[in-house]
């Protein structure tokens, strides 16, 4: 607070997330009279009704959550917020602390969910000396000017419930993590004397889990045989030709596939009955992030993770709403219209916005279909009109498909005609005829090339017209074993069974792929990954259970609806890793000796590079030099007779590629370079392919 | 004893993985006599030969198949 001229002049703090939003929000509170100050730590001031308004960033969470006191021990309970030990964090505290001297009001103006509230609350109640007993919040789904204008002059007190919320979770997942990643990593260590790391998470490890057991169920399947018979049938009317199914498929026994065939192939039958089905097609649903993030997928394969990166740029730079939202449902508080004109200004959605305002004026009301999940805190994720600037190639892919969506979900109902035609045949076999076509394409035609409305017209035809089979054919199949997840399916499953959060779960995909416990875009489970969970499901039973963390999933969002106790959750939480601990500590020996052999297991799997090419009865390996620390290949053979040996690149995973060179025979090897550059190289080393390293 | 299929320490003859996979192996033998008539050994060759037939299933059906054969 100071004083100017004859009055107090309030000093207003807005803490931001990001530097990219507190420039946003600077400029839509301050417009031209914008001063942009200081260049390693930029903030910006300006004057607003006559008040001063300073906005600073974070860089994302500056505290967390570490062991109080010092020493690698388990099972530990205190835990104290510090600053994150880093010195770009340092330099922003220390600069958010000394503008926080020259304030006497402090907004969070973080992004509207627990982890902005949370990261607002450490700032201002740490660096900002208690500020947070006072503090206010400004709430706000997308950073368009007209809404941060509202959300700063409308900012209500904290939204505590959502702090405590976020507080617990970041608590019992500190908690979890540490404990049950030092436990095995001790208990590995005791056993063996080597370090390795590995590691465990509250959600992490109950994902990874059903991702096993999808395996498990995979490597257990047993395919049984079942057949289908098919028939072209020629309507003799207009001799138009159709493909047509047996009534009774699936045959559960092969003699009869034969036996239709040779009974049906050239027979002649009468049309004894035809259907006509008319039905509709609602438009979908708006989009929540994780059906943003499958539909992503679906489309252009693009990563969950990636998408999420993707949708919140499009978020900062104010082209498209709050993206970690779970609601499906769109108020008319964000204004349909405005956002429809101001879309409409791209040629590319100019024509279907103009036909959505004509079908709404014609007295249908321009009203978006609304899905069943909710939010809190944010609407369905939508565009604000504000065209993005400088898209790269997946992130003008989002940006399309999240409009074209918004757009769709305007759109009249697609309604869809199919006729069924039953061929009797001369000794009593039936076929049917099955054509669908979409009659009208409402919504489709706005939100293609996402959804193809297909439509190939339907046969005409009466009852008692006579037809004739040309062809028959039967088709042995097999049943199928479930699918492998992708991420998108790994996404929903989560999300089905209340594991992780809409902000976490892509995260949490990634971190477990970084960790090399799964691979493939068809996920598989590796070595390491199975053996983590079979020691997790041997000694800490309810860690890897999707039960417990849901219960406590549902504890946490019962403590951000005020229905929960902050305490009460934690002491929970800790409780089951307690108890998980006393039961372990009995096998602690045991255990260490599992992951022992795990690990050694593994890293002789990585170390095989293949058979000898010099002695033939040996095994190349990749081997470390007790003298110089550096890495080769060399034969177990070594010392009984083979000298094989073969220099290798010392930085980047080298990994056998299983073949052999082309020029001379030798086997080869991958080198994963930093960068994720890959190359590969044969090991002989007078190999006239070889390429110099 | 180790499993015979795999080396791994079991108490019996297999262990648990290998032992719920031959257990699923034969159940499923009755489904395929039904449906294809085929003996026991055919099976076996036929389930090997199948790309959708698990892992762990395939491991057994070949060590039931060198064994028996």
């Amino acid at each position: 607070m100071g004083w100017v001229g004859s009055g107090f002049v309030t000093h207003h703090l807005l803490v931001c997330e990001k530097p990219s939003a507190a420039k946003k929000i600077a400029y839509a509170l301050g417009g031209r009279g914008v001063v942009k100050i200081g260049r390693g730590v930029p903030f910006y001031r300006l004057q607003r009704g006559g008040e001063t308004v300073t906005v600073v960033s974070a860089i994302g969470h500056l505290y967390s959550p570490v062991q109080q006191g010092k020493g690698w021990i388990f099972p530990v309970f205190n835990l104290v917020w510090e600053p994150i030990r880093n010195r770009r964090i340092r330099v922003f505290l220390e600069e958010i602390a000394r503008l926080a001297g020259e304030a006497d009001s402090f907004i969070s103006a973080c992004d509207y969910d627990t982890e902005g509230s949370l990261i607002a609350f450490m700032i201002l109640r740490n660096a900002c000396g208690g500020a947070d007993a006072n503090a206010r919040r400004m709430k706000f789904s997308s950073l368009t000017r007209e809404e941060l204008i509202k959300a700063y002059e409308n900012a209500a007190e904290l939204d505590m419930p959502v702090i405590m919320a976020g507080l617990v979770r970041h608590e019992i997942d500190w908690i979890f993590g540490v404990n049950v990643s030092r436990a095995i990593m001790d208990a590995y260590s005791c056993n063996s004397g080597g370090f390795e790391v590995l590691s465990a998470g509250r959600v992490q490890s109950p994902t990874l889990n059903a991702l096993c057991e999808r395996d498990d169920e995979i490597d257990l399947h047993v395919p049984d045989p079942y057949w289908t018979a098919w028939a072209e049938i020629k309507l003799l009317s207009n001799g138009e030709v159709f493909q047509a199914e047996y009534y009774r498929n699936p045959i559960l026994e092969g003699g009869e596939g034969k036996a239709l065939k040779s009974r049906c192939e050239g027979a002649s039958g009468v049309i004894q009955r035809i259907e006509n089905c008319e039905s509709v097609i609602p438009p979908p649903y708006p989009f929540d992030l994780g059906e943003l993030q499958s539909e992503a997928y679906r489309a252009f394969r693009i990563q969950p993770w990636k998408t999420q990166k993707i949708a919140e740029g499009l978020y900062l730079d104010g082209a498209i709403s709050y993206p970690r939202t779970s609601s499906q449902q769109l108020p008319p508080s964000i204004g349909f219209r405005s956002i429809l004109t101001k879309l409409r200004t791209n040629i590319v959605y100019s024509e279907s916005i103009n036909e959505i305002l004509s079908y709404a004026d014609a007295g249908n009301g321009l009203w978006p279909r609304q899905g069943k999940k909710t939010d809190p805190a944010h609407p369905a994720i939508h565009p604000t009109g504000v065209a993005p600037k400088g898209l790269k190639q997946d992130g003008e892919k989002i940006y399309d498909l999240i409009v074209k969506r918004f757009i769709a979900t305007f759109g009249p109902t697609a309604r869809k005609a199919s006729r069924s035609i039953e061929v009797k045949l001369d000794r009593g076999d039936i076929f049917v005829i099955k054509v669908e076509s979409v009659t009208d394409p409402g919504w489709m035609k706005y939100y293609a090339p996402y959804t193809k409305a297909g439509s190939a017209g339907l046969p005409e035809a009466d009852e008692g017209e006579e037809a004739m089979v040309d062809k028959v054919w039967v088709e042995e199949r097999f049943t199928e074993p479930p699918p492998r997840f992708n991420q998108s399916s790994l996404i929903k499953f989560m999300e089905r069974n209340g594991l992780g959060t809409k902000s976490t779960r892509a995260e949490i995909i990634n971190t477990l792929y970084k960790r090399g416990y799964i691979s493939g875009s068809s996920i598989h489970v590796t070595g390491l990954g199975r053996g983590v969970v079979e020691v997790l499901r041997k000694h800490f039973q309810d860690l890897v259970s999707i039960g417990l963390t849901r219960d406590l999933e549902e504890r946490m969002e019962a403590i951000e609806e005020g229905r929960e106790d902050y305490t009460a959750v934690l002491i929970r939480g800790a409780e089951v890793v307690k108890k998980a601990f006393d039961d372990m500590v009995s096998e602690f020996d045991s255990v260490g000796a599992e992951i022992a052999s795990l690990v050694k297991e593994l890293r002789d799997q990585r170390g095989r590079i293949g058979p000898c090419p010099s002695c033939r009865t040996g095994e190349l390996r990749v081997i470390r030099s007790r003298k110089t620390g550096k890495r080769f290949v060399g034969c177990s053979n070594y010392g009984r007779g083979c000298s094989f040996s073969a220099p290798l690149p010392q930085r980047g995973v080298v990994s056998t590629t299983g073949g052999t060179c082309k020029g001379c025979g030798y086997p080869t090897v991958t080198v994963m370079g930093v960068g994720s550059r890959r190359w590969k190289i044969c090991l002989n080393p007078k190999c006239p392919l070889r390429v110099k390293y | 004893m180790n499993c015979r299929v795999c080396g791994a320490p079991s108490r019996e003859g297999m262990c648990k993985k290998h032992a719920k996979a031959e257990r699923k192996l034969r159940d499923h033998f009755r489904v395929w006599a039904e449906r294809t008539g085929l003996e026991w050994m055919d099976y076996l060759e036929a389930i090997i030969e199948n790309d959708r037939t698990g892992r762990l299933v395939k491991e057994v059906a070949t060590y039931l198949r060198s064994a028996e054969g």
